[in-house]
């Protein structure tokens, strides 16, 4: 199956992921290729209900409400590439204040 | 041209517990930044997440007194969107099968009398961090105390027909949910946030117009304001034949500002979350559930009309809060007469509350206490409100403070006649006016009596004895 | 010297020395950690079933020991602020953690080729891959550096290389040890698997770390596995062997392994019966849909804001795209495109909607073929024995294929046991596996045990 090379740039973009353009061409067929071949499952007929395939219990288990939380041994701070004052930080959001 | 405005609205409100929707963390408001956090809440690699009972719970309850149908059987998802406050990429949340479909809640409007707002749904959802943007210059802030907190989302149907009616649904709907105690609703720590959506289309046509959303409102007065803004703005271009355009509006400045939205952005695509088997709730906890729901504003409403004979007004005053609709009813239970009650409870009482952050301050029985002393004549109205006002400094009975005031009337018919006597003879030539016809001096001789008996005297008694008194005379 | 420290100076000194052959096996590895373990260990008071067994841990399940990298420069410098119940549960029964083991990339590969930190090589030709992508746990085992280590699966990631390597890997049912703490890839198949030098080596640590935990919902509320390894034989017990494992273009020596193992089943008082599970040709590309599209959502989380990796950017929407971009391995970055793909508006019934029916119809096979009176299924790990490195680096679906045979029983949630039956002509490990039943472990563990008793894993298959 063949992708167009747009395609595989825009979910990239909603992937949040950097593809540089010299390995796009490849990058772009060896999807295709794998789209391909996953295509098999196009033949499967829908005689029955799809939805997911539970794994596991059957319902989820509900904890009560109580306050215990798994302690961390480092600190926000130790771990965050920055963080300032008491706060996580990252370069401002375009179009700030915006977005809740 | 007559133009129908059509307005959907997305209310989120935090379900009022003690820890997060998948994560033992505390769920508390105005904790110091990034405190309340876990490996659940901040994303860490390998962390899962737990329902919390209560969370679900509050949910189903909410959506039994909003009519809806409850699911027995739902599945959580994953919206997956990049954010820098929403710590896995995902949000937990639940898609085409949420936890209560079909809802209905009936508002007043000031046009159509009462409506049937329908619902599409009710869904559990865990709560993003928080984002600041002007903390630091040139940077956003994040503070992830508030993620994962649970959330119920409640989407309307396009029933709302004027900002009027969405404020009135908000209204009604906040009151349900504090009524149940499913959440505080407080705007202002954003325990209730409104996304509201709008179009206009020429009444009679059955299609919708372009619809405009607007978000980051911070009251109710502030959703209807900006959706006046967005109708009249609609109406504006549709009246000189131009189009309105699909837009995203935030409100968090007090106007209108167009956000930025990008076309991937709405692919969220949704998957059942493969974290959580589904939330299937056994059919004799709904049950459990259901049937211990507290009485709703609206049947308490109507209950207060029929059994106490209240105006619409005075009921829906007393059922603002289940609070006070419960004290209103525990004073007329320790003994007070319901009229009497309802005047005191909508007028004293309240005024004392909105004076002391709600504070419902005078225990019921000794209102009631001093409701008792009034209709008995011990007490009058005048009295009985400085009385009040000594209360809260107090815990004696209010006849005891009446006793340290001196305010106790005196119904005694002895001491009343010896005092109408008294001023009688003082005041021949007004007794002689009297007899003349002149019925309006029994006035003067009132204020005489009361002056006499140093405010005292029972007036309704020394009305009696007076007129008695001077048929006597002629 | 207590021998606890004896001990622990031992394995530190042997997993020194199969590193020092360039097997690349371990990610971290610290015999003063090591020894600071067992030192702590000789200070409890409680009792100690592993008394200081050296166990490698995959470096995609968090530890307080050493970073938890996925072997992904994403988390290169990563330090998990909390601990696996898996790896808290071993440690409480006196286990020391030894050495984080190399694998593919966030667990996506099956040759552990695709790890940041370099490749992991045969333990017996150094030109050939172990296997993944618990390449490394297997390697190590191989090697003879530790008896025991912790893998995980998705989709044969423990048995696969297992069977390259010549130990013995097994793959738990669905829920019946704890997630928490595994760094997710596709979460409704991950589970934690063990690679063992014997069978019973891998049962003590399952055993271990079993059983319900709190803090996963998708755990089975049971207790720990209770598995004694006590049968001498296999009489009364029905054996299926599913047509569809043995493909024309199997290898060889795989293929005259098996016969040779059937034969050693009946010899031991099994029945075997031929079996079809007919939807088996689309395990693989049901897998290959599943799996990318839960990954897609699971590493979304490594964005650059709270811990790992972050590539400073002005922007913010670059500094996600350079994070992840660079931070994530090629395979990686292909997996979560695929996997966003699949799930984007337009394409999710088609693929997503598609895989979950393949997915049935793959349980469903097990389902009836357990419900016809077969209690075990045998058949061959993999298509080939361990191929050479770089021969399908550039080519990601003929590296999907040798998946073929494992990932079936994690699309069905059911355990599995890989374990090694003889040598290729190459002198390399050729491997087969058995499945269960769900929670059917016991059993599977028990008769695995029996067969292993009864095979020589070194004798040449001819």
């Amino acid at each position: 199956m063949r992708v167009p090379r747009e395609e595989v740039e825009r979910i990239a973009r909603l992937a949040a992921l950097a593809v540089n353009e010299s390995s796009l061409a490849e990058l772009t067929t060896q999807i295709g290729e794998i789209l391909e071949y996953v295509a098999q499952l196009e033949g499967i007929e829908t005689d029955e209900p799809s939805g997911p395939v539970h794994l596991g219990p059957e319902r989820a288990p509900l904890r009560p409400d109580t306050r215990d939380p798994t302690p961390l041994t480092l600190t926000p701070r130790e771990m965050a590439p920055e963080f300032d004052e008491d706060f996580y930080v990252v370069p401002k959001v375009e179009g700030v204040g915006d977005e809740e | 041209m007559i133009w129908e405005t059509v307005i959907g609205l997305e209310v989120h409100v935090q379900l009022a517990t003690q820890s997060k929707m998948f994560c033992g963390c505390s769920a508390a408001f105005g904790d110091r930044a990034n405190t309340n956090v876990c490996p659940v809440c901040l994303g860490l690699p390998g962390a899962l997440p737990v329902a919390n009972l209560e969370a679900v719970r509050l949910a189903a309850r909410a959506a039994f007194a909003l009519e809806f149908t409850i699911h027995p059987t739902s599945v959580f998802a994953r919206k997956n969107y990049f954010y820098p406050d929403l710590p896995k990429g995902y949000q937990i949340s639940q898609f085409d099968k949420p936890l209560a479909t079909h809802g209905r809640l009936t508002i007043g409007s000031s046009d159509r009398d009462d409506v049937s707002i329908r619902m599409a749904r009710l869904h559990l959802e865990e709560d993003a961090g928080k984002s600041l943007h002007d903390r630091f210059v040139g940077k956003t802030a994040l503070d992830f105390n508030r993620s994962g907190v649970p959330l119920a989302e409640i989407v309307s149907e396009p029933d709302l027909r004027s900002p009027g009616e969405a404020r009135a649904y908000l209204v009604a709907l906040k009151q349900v949910l504090q009524y149940l105690e499913v959440s505080d609703c407080s705007m202002e720590e954003g325990s209730l946030r409104v996304d509201a959506n709008l179009s206009v289309r020429r009444a009679g046509d059955s299609t919708l117009g372009v619809k405009q959303e607007v978000k980051n409102m911070n009251s109710f007065a502030a959703v209807e304001r900006a959706l006046e803004q967005m109708r009249d703005s609609q109406i504006a271009l549709l009246e000189v034949d131009e189009a309105v355009e699909l837009a995203t509006f935030s409100a968090a400045t007090g106007e209108l500002r167009m956000m930025r939205t990008k076309e991937e952005s709405h692919d969220y695509r949704y998957f059942p979350e493969p974290d959580l088997p589904p939330l299937a709730l056994a059919e004799d906890w709904i049950d459990g559930e259901r049937t211990t729901l507290p009485e709703l504003p609206r049947a308490k409403r109507r209950r207060f009309q029929q059994a106490y004979g209240q105006r619409p007004y005075d009921a829906e005053v007393l059922t603002a809060t289940r609070a006070v609709g419960d004290y209103f009813e525990e004073v007329v239970s320790t003994g007070a007469a319901s009229q009497a009650a309802t005047k005191w409870v909508m007028g004293s009482v309240l005024q004392d509350a909105n004076a002391n952050d709600g504070a419902l301050r005078i225990d019921p029985r000794r209102l009631a206490a001093l409701i008792g002393m009034v209709a008995r004549g011990d007490l009058s109205e005048q009295a009985a409100k400085r009385v009040f006002a000594e209360l809260p400094a107090t815990d004696d009975e209010p006849e005891a403070v009446a006793q340290r005031l001196g305010l106790l009337q005196v119904s005694d018919r002895r001491r009343i006649t010896e005092w109408v006597n008294t001023v009688l003879s003082v005041h021949p030539e007004e007794v002689a006016r009297y007899h003349e016809g002149d019925h309006k001096l029994v006035g003067f001789f009132m204020g005489k009596v009361m002056q006499e008996s140093g405010g005292k005297a029972d007036p309704k008694k020394v009305r009696a004895v007076l007129v008695e008194r001077l048929s006597q005379m002629e | 010297m207590t021998d606890l420290l004896r001990g622990a100076d031992e394995a530190a000194a042997r997993i020194a020395a199969s590193e020092e052959t360039g097997l690349n096996a371990a990610i971290s590895f610290d015999a003063e950690v090591i020894r600071r373990q067992a030192q702590e260990l000789s200070e409890r008071t409680d009792d100690l079933p592993l008394a200081g067994l050296a166990v490698g841990v995959k470096d995609n399940i968090c530890t307080h020991e050493y970073p938890t990298t996925c072997a992904s420069r994403i988390l290169e410098h990563y330090r998990s602020p909390y601990e696996a119940t898996a790896v808290r549960r071993l440690k409480a029964a006196g286990a020391i953690v030894a050495c984080k083991t190399n694998m593919d990339e966030f667990g996506m590969g099956s040759s552990t080729e695709h790890s940041a930190f370099g490749r992991v090589r045969h333990p017996l030709d150094p030109g050939r891959v172990a296997g993944g992508s618990s390449g490394g746990s297997a390697a190590l085992v191989a090697a003879g550096a530790v008896r025991s280590a912790l893998g995980s699966e998705t989709g044969g990631s423990v048995r696969q290389p297992a069977a390259f390597c010549g130990v013995v890997g097994v793959k738990p049912s669905y829920g019946r040890v704890s997630r928490y703490g595994l760094v997710a890839f596709g979460s409704s198949l991950d589970q934690i698997g063990v690679v063992g030098r014997t069978v019973a080596d891998a049962t003590t640590v399952l055993e271990l770390i079993s059983g319900r935990d709190p803090h996963d919902s998708t755990c089975a509320d049971r207790d720990p596995l209770h598995a004694p390894l006590e049968r001498q034989d296999l009489g009364g017990l029905v054996v299926g062997v599913p047509a569809e494992y043995f493909p024309d273009n199997l290898s060889v020596a795989i293929r005259s392994g098996c016969d040779r193992t059937v034969e050693t089943l009946r010899r031991l008082g099994a029945t075997v019966r031929e079996v079809s599970l007919p939807h088996t040709p689309l395990a693989v590309p049901c897998y290959y849909v599943i799996a990318p599209a839960e990954a897609s959502a699971n590493l979304a989380r490594f964005d650059g804001v709270r811990y790992g990796l972050r590539i400073p950017q002005a922007d913010l929407h670059a500094l996600y795209r350079e994070t992840r971009g660079r931070g994530f391995g090629e395979e990686v970055r292909r997996r979560i495109i695929v996997g966003t793909y699949v799930l984007s508006s337009g394409y999710y019934e088609a693929y997503y909607g598609k895989a979950q029916l393949a997915r049935r119809r793959i349980s469903g096979d097990f389902d009836q073929a357990f419900a016809s009176g077969i209690d075990l299924l045998f058949a061959p790990t993999t298509p080939t024995t361990a191929f050479k490195a770089g021969e399908h680096v550039r080519n990601p679906v003929a590296m999907y294929l040798s998946d073929v045979f494992v990932c079936a029983a994690n699309l069905a949630g059911i355990p599995a046991v890989s374990l090694p039956i003889g040598r290729s002509s190459e002198g390399l490990p050729v491997g087969a596996q058995l499945m269960a039943p769900a929670f059917e472990e016991a059993l599977l563990l028990d008769t695995a045990h029996v067969i292993e008793q009864h095979t020589d894993p070194l004798e040449e298959i001819r």
